[in-house]
């Protein structure tokens, strides 16, 4: 996918932009990221992210050079083994996290160069996020959760159609030690929605749900993408969902093993595991 | 895992967690200072006094007797039962006068056995050394401050009464040597004197010897007390009782002993007066006697002699008459012989002038004769015929013949011899004439003679009698001097003698006195007085108490708001551990063994707190205090000592205060299997709340303020712990401010809205109209004085319930004008007291102690002794001592008497000035006793609020930190609790003051609602600590200042927002990652 603007910009300006960015500030930074001789701009593109830990006198190297890209609109999946650096990037993909080395652009901006005030915005404006263990706030109703995400945001959209949208419709006014795991894990992804977000991030949304819960939320993730066109990253260790992925990254010792495309995506409920 | 990586995991755990360990530590190091140093602090007070006393040998028992003591009463009191040591000992009230002012002080001897058990209340040299002779003295430091004296000066003594000093003193002039402090006078209140202002301002310590008195005036005594109990302890009670009822049982049996002996004695003299005032009535008589018979002579030799110079002056009178007289004889024969003198002389003379006539004839005649008859001669003896007169006839004849015949021979012949003859009778005549003239002039020498004898006789009278007058001058002379010796004499022995006879009535009267005292003589009384009765230690007794008191409810709540943080402290750090719990059990350690990890946790930092706080505590609290009352009372510095009991009492406390839960919570979460613990603990359980069912109300809330709401009710034990300690804090801030409130505000109250008056000034009752009229006269005249008053007052008993207290009755003279001076209202009506005829007003704080209220009645007793029972028409409000006011009317028909006044009350022109010029001025005059400026007064008590302030300040202070550390712990607490939720909140994008507000709201509510509280709690625990800390004369202001709410409340709050403010760093550290990646 070529670089949207591109057809605005000349192949001079393109060849000078690097040198036009050790003149800019980080924030009007314009990202350049050149790829194979020609200038190729993802929705998300890694490169070469690297993220070293100092664990006691050994450094652990959580991301060692990943890069991938990710395209607008697509369910992607990073596929790897637990410790392989996947939620690592997932932090740092979602602004939680800092990189120690190397870009990452989302949307045309270069979030590794953002301090701690622009990564906040970043994540109220353009990142949703759904965690393994819901992160609900239990003092609040389901309705509440997700007005706490909308409320932030300058878009947001209508929490208890969002609600409705993820099929609790009746479930608005209880708090979520009154909803099942399933449900708690849909007021989850109805939170990170509200917030009309460009990036949905995903940390093993199903891994404490069972098998049938999880098919009915990695649906409503399936469809949401899908549907909304909604850019969906779900990590995972669990290999059996890859099919319904658009695509799936792997991820092993803190570098991506393997890149796959899928065409032709099936439909959740059509996997078996 | 070894054993010893068990303690290594533990010592890490320490680490980690430095914060917490480090608020458990400083928490329950709060809790203990202040609650062991407080609560030390009124024994240390106690102890550091005993010991002083100890030292100095202070009295157990003062004894007085209404007649003295003497050796046998000595002896008695030494030979009683637990008595140890026994000091006889003489005061005496004097005054020195100063240049300013006078200064009544108060003089005691000096212990005659120094360095002996009976050397009580010895001295503590301060400066100089012990009187080694007599004439000099130790003086109180206080004597120094006030006189400007130093050492080597000397003090010279007034008496304050009618008596002479010499009747007590050998001497009225003491040269100072050394100051001391008197363990009599601890407090900087001297006591009362009956003489000078009634107000003792300074002692004044000399040696036994220097009193003249013939029986001592008090005996000190100490008693055995070999276990050495202090002598605040009620055991010390217990020791002393017996003996006191043993020591009056000795004043009973002495006394009636010493009645006998005086009335004997009495008696005795008494007689011996009568005789000694018989002989001096004969004396008297005798005197007078010879006086008269002296005078009698003396008047007589005077009146002779009078007599004789009266004689002599007659006799010198007829002497000098005599001399007149004689003088004149003299005079009128002498002027008679002159008289024939000058005759003879005359006729001498015409006898001459005829002589001489003749002989110019004569010669004529010869002439002519021989010239013959020529008619010339004959005409000439014509003519000389004619001439001739009588003795010619003769011879004219003869010559007439010779003239008719010339020339008759006959004729011529008879002519010549006519002529011859004539002539020879002209010389006949001329002989005769000149023995006439010899004859006169033999005369006149003669009479010249006899002139100059009479005259010198003369003069030798006149002499005889000048001598003669000159003597009877110079008699009469000393006949006047005699004469005025003499009534001299007779007016001084007339006045000797009336005087005599004077002084003889009177000893006749004092003897009619004597007997009349002797019939009246009563039973003379001992008083047993024990040291409550020293206005030292009982007033330090009663401060260290009402220490004791503020310290039990002050510091409780202290302790307990930090032992409550404590133990949430360590609640949540056992609650937070539990997948370590879970995972120690998992690999098989004991439920004991993981237990005492945290046992150990707490044990280390409540224990540690624990001695770091009784440290200092022990030693910060009591110096503090005793540092703030040391204005008041002069000891040695404070021993502040370790208190074995307030430290166990705190340091179990707080040690299980922390270790407990520790160990309940671990028990609790071990019950369960290691996987369990392992697990996430289930979410907490949301519900509405109740104020979600009041619909309209929660839907006036934004979100924000509903989630704040909702999470403020739904976490009740955070809710309850952050208000109670919030609460806590602000009530003992507020307690602290309400207090100083109550004690600051009694003054302006006092002495801005009740007493008014400016100056008051005792004067004598009973003066002399013009000495009275004289002052009134100054006080008109004076221009610093704008109004005044007068008014009666006493000292008089108020029994009510069988209680009797002493305190003063005031009558005004007008009640009009009287709320000028001193305005009488009740304190919760505001309404303004008026005097009636039918009931009186008094004092708040006397109304409190007898539980009296308006229409009550009660007796007052005058200092004569007569009783009235009045009615409570009205209470007033007063801070300071307890006072009666009553109408005139009404003292007269309760009392029968006329109040006659003795005080007067001044406003002045400029009270803020210094009026002390004015206050000497009207000291001079005669009937003033004293003078008191409201404003020194205000200035001395404003010390005694001093001191109370800097308690006050130490518990606010203390307060304030309490506030600050717990608030610190609580909010720590909250944000770990809720790290997973402020971390996924941060995820979902709030922005880091976003973040601070979600937490920032509950706080704020959360401070707000447990300051509101607080200050209701505080205003409850100010009026307890009020009312338990005020003595019988002082009552303290039940107001509280605005400003206590707001500086209580306000530093409250400034404090938690200053934690909230430290807290943002953390919040906006919170790491996101970490916290949603696991579970917790």
């Amino acid at each position: 996918m070529i670089f949207r603007q591109m057809s605005d910009v000349s192949i001079l300006e393109v060849f000078l932009i690097p040198y036009y960015n050790r003149q800019l500030t980080k924030n009007q930074r314009v990202v350049n990221i050149l790829q194979e001789g020609c200038v190729v701009m993802s929705f998300i593109t890694l490169d070469e992210v690297t993220k070293h830990y100092r664990m006691g006198e050994v450094i652990v190297k959580a991301a060692d050079g990943v890069s991938f890209q990710i395209e607008k609109g697509e369910l992607a999946v990073v596929l790897g083994p637990s410790g392989a650096g996947k939620t690592t990037v997932l932090n740092m993909l979602g602004g939680m996290d800092t990189c120690d080395g190397g870009h990452i652009v989302v949307d045309s901006m270069d979030i590794s160069s953002l301090n701690a005030k622009q990564l906040t915005v970043f994540r109220r404006k353009d990142i949703g996020f759904v965690f393994q263990f819901y992160n609900l706030i239990p003092n609040l109703t389901a309705l509440e959760n997700v007005e706490l995400a909308s409320q932030i945001c300058e878009n947001p959209l209508d929490s208890a159609e969002i609600l409705a949208e993820v099929g609790l419709h009746d479930r608005t006014d209880n708090f979520p030690s009154q909803l099942s795991g399933g449900e708690q894990q849909r007021v989850a992804i109805a939170r990170a929605l509200a917030k009309n977000p460009k990036l949905l991030l995903c940390d093993e949304p199903t891994g404490a749900l069972d098998d049938d819960t999880g098919k009915v939320v990695l649906s409503l993730l399936q469809k949401t993408s899908h549907e909304k066109g909604m850019t969906v990253i779900i990590i995972t260790h669990n290999q059996a969902i890859t099919p319904m992925a658009d695509r799936v990254i792997h991820i092993r010792n803190g570098k991506v093993d393997d890149i796959l495309v899928n065409k032709a995506p099936v439909p959740i409920a059509q996997i078996e595991w | 895992m070894t054993k010893n990586a068990f303690w290594k995991d533990s010592l890490r755990q320490v680490r980690a967690t430095l914060n917490r360990f480090l608020a458990i530590l400083v928490i329950t190091a709060l809790g203990v200072a202040f609650f062991a140093g407080l609560r030390a602090s009124g024994p240390d007070m106690r102890a550091t006094a005993s010991a002083y006393y100890d030292e100095l040998n202070f009295m157990d028992v003062r004894l007085l007797s209404t007649i003295g003591f003497d050796e046998n009463d000595v002896d008695a009191v030494r030979n009683t039962q637990g008595v140890l040591g026994v000091m006889p000992a003489y005061s005496y009230d004097a005054i020195v006068e100063l240049s300013s002012e006078n200064l009544t002080i108060r003089l005691d001897s000096l212990s005659e056995e120094p360095n002996t058990e009976n050397d009580i209340n010895a001295p503590n040299v301060v400066e100089g050394r012990m009187p080694e002779s007599s004439g000099e003295c130790l003086v109180d430091p206080h004597f120094i401050t006030l006189s400007g004296y130093q050492i080597g000066d000397t003090v010279n003594l007034v008496s304050g009464t009618a008596t002479l000093i010499s009747d007590t003193l050998k001497t009225d002039a003491f040269q100072i040597v050394g100051i001391a402090e008197s363990p009599l006078y601890i407090s900087n209140e001297r006591g009362s004197s009956d003489i000078g202002s009634g107000k003792m301002d300074a002692y004044v310590m000399v040696p036994a010897g220097d009193f003249t008195l013939p029986v001592y005036t008090e005996i000190y005594v100490t008693i055995e007390n070999e276990a050495g109990r202090s002598r605040f302890e009620d055991t010390f009670t217990d020791l002393l009782e017996p003996i006191e009822t043993a020591l009056k049982d000795v004043g009973e049996l002495r006394a009636s002993v010493r009645y006998a002996e005086i009335q004997d004695e009495a008696t005795q003299e008494l007689d011996d007066a009568k005789a000694e005032l018989n002989d001096g009535w004969a004396e008297y008589n005798q005197s007078k006697a010879d006086f008269d018979t002296q005078i009698a002579d003396a008047q007589q030799q005077l009146d002779d002699g009078y007599v004789q110079y009266n004689q002599g002056l007659a006799e010198y009178a007829a002497g000098l008459s005599a001399l007149e007289a004689a003088k004149t004889d003299t005079e009128a024969q002498f002027s008679q012989a002159e008289d024939q003198l000058a005759q003879g002389q005359t006729e001498y003379e015409s006898g001459l002038g005829a002589y001489n006539d003749g002989k110019v004839v004569y010669d004529a005649l010869v002439d002519a004769l021989a010239a013959g008859n020529t008619p010339e001669a004959i005409a000439t003896i014509s003519g000389l015929i004619s001439e001739m007169q009588d003795d010619g006839a003769d011879l004219a004849m003869v010559l007439s013949a010779y003239v008719d015949n010339p020339d008759d021979a006959t004729s011529i012949a008879a002519a010549q011899g006519a002529v011859a003859e004539f002539g020879n009778v002209l010389e006949q005549s001329k002989q005769q004439l000149d023995e006439v003239a010899g004859t006169l002039d033999e005369k006149s020498v003669e009479l010249e003679q006899a002139r100059l004898d009479a005259q010198s006789q003369l003069d030798e009278s006149q002499d005889q009698l000048d001598e003669s007058s000159s003597q009877l001058n110079d008699l009469k002379e000393t006949l006047d001097k005699n004469r005025e010796e003499l009534e001299q004499s007779r007016i001084e022995g007339q006045d000797g003698l009336a005087e005599a006879k004077e002084r003889l009535e009177e000893a006749a009267q004092e003897i009619a006195d004597g007997e009349e005292q002797l019939a009246e003589l009563e039973m003379p009384e001992w008083y047993i007085l024990d040291h409550d009765t020293n206005i030292g230690f009982a007033s330090y007794k009663e401060d260290a108490e009402r220490i004791d008191t503020l310290s039990v409810v002050f510091p409780l709540l202290f302790f307990l708001v930090a032992i409550l943080v404590s133990m949430t402290s360590m609640t949540r750090l056992v609650e937070s551990d539990r997948p370590h719990i879970g995972t120690l059990k998992a690999l098989g350690y004991s439920n004991g063994k993981i237990a005492s990890r945290y046992l150990l946790y707490a044990l280390a930092a409540s224990s540690l707190g624990s001695g770091i706080g009784l440290i200092v505590g022990f030693n910060l609290f009591p110096r503090v205090i005793f540092n703030a009352y040391s204005v008041l009372y002069n000891l040695p510095p404070i021993m502040a000592d370790f208190n074995l009991k307030f430290a166990v009492i705190s340091t179990v406390a707080a040690v299980s205060c922390a270790t407990l839960p520790a160990w309940f919570i671990c028990v609790r979460a071990l019950r369960g299997t290691s996987a369990e613990m392992m697990r996430p603990a289930a979410p907490n359980s949301g519900k509405r709340i109740l104020l979600e069912r009041i619909t309209p109300l929660w839907k006036m809330l934004n979100f924000s303020q509903k989630v704040a709401m909702r999470n403020l009710f739904r976490y009740k034990k955070r809710f309850f712990m952050t208000i109670f300690g919030v609460a806590g804090c602000t009530a003992l801030m507020f307690a602290g401010f309400g207090l100083r409130d109550g004690i600051t505000t009694i003054e302006p109250k006092q002495y801005e809205n009740i007493q008014r008056y400016d100056l008051q000034i005792d004067f004598e009752g009973d003066a002399p109209a013009e000495e009275k009229q004289s002052l009134d006269e100054e006080i008109t005249s004076s221009a610093g004085i704008l109004s005044e008053t007068e008014l009666f007052q006493e000292s008089v008993d108020f029994l009510s319930d069988g209680q009797l207290k002493s305190t003063t009755l005031i009558v005004p003279e007008v009640i009009s004008e009287f709320s000028d001076f001193i305005h009488l209202q009740n304190r919760e009506t505001q309404e303004t007291l008026v005097l009636s005829d039918d009931s009186v007003i008094i004092t708040e704080r006397l109304s409190v102690l007898f539980d009296l209220q308006v229409g009550d009645t009660f007796v007052l007793r005058d200092g004569d002794g007569q009783e009235a029972t009045v009615q409570v028409g009205g209470i007033a409000e007063y801070y300071l001592y307890h006072y009666i006011y009553m109408s005139p009317s009404l003292y007269r028909s309760s009392f029968g008497k006329e109040p006659v006044a003795n005080q007067m009350l001044c406003l002045l022109r400029d009270p803020a000035d210094d009026n002390s010029a004015l206050a000497t001025s009207l000291l001079e005059q005669s009937c003033v006793t004293s003078v008191t400026l409201t404003a020194n007064v205000r200035a001395s008590f404003e010390n005694i609020v001093n001191s109370l302030h800097y308690v006050v300040w130490v518990l606010i202070i203390s307060a304030a930190m309490l506030v600050f550390v717990v608030l610190f712990s609580l909010t720590t607490i909250n944000l770990e609790e809720r790290g997973r939720e402020l971390a996924t909140i941060k995820v979902l994008g709030f922005y880091d003051w976003e973040l601070a507000a979600y937490i920032y709201r509950e706080n704020s509510l959360l401070t707000i609602i447990g300051t509101v509280l607080g200050l209701l709690l505080g205003i409850v625990l100010q009026r307890y600590i009020i009312t338990t800390m005020e003595t019988d004369v002082l009552m303290f202001s039940r107001d509280l200042l605005w400003q206590s709410y707001v500086y209580s409340a306000g530093l409250t709050i400034f404090f938690a927002a200053v934690v909230n403010l430290v807290m943002f760093r953390h919040i906006s550290k919170i790491d996101m990652v970490s916290s949603l990646k696991s579970i917790e």
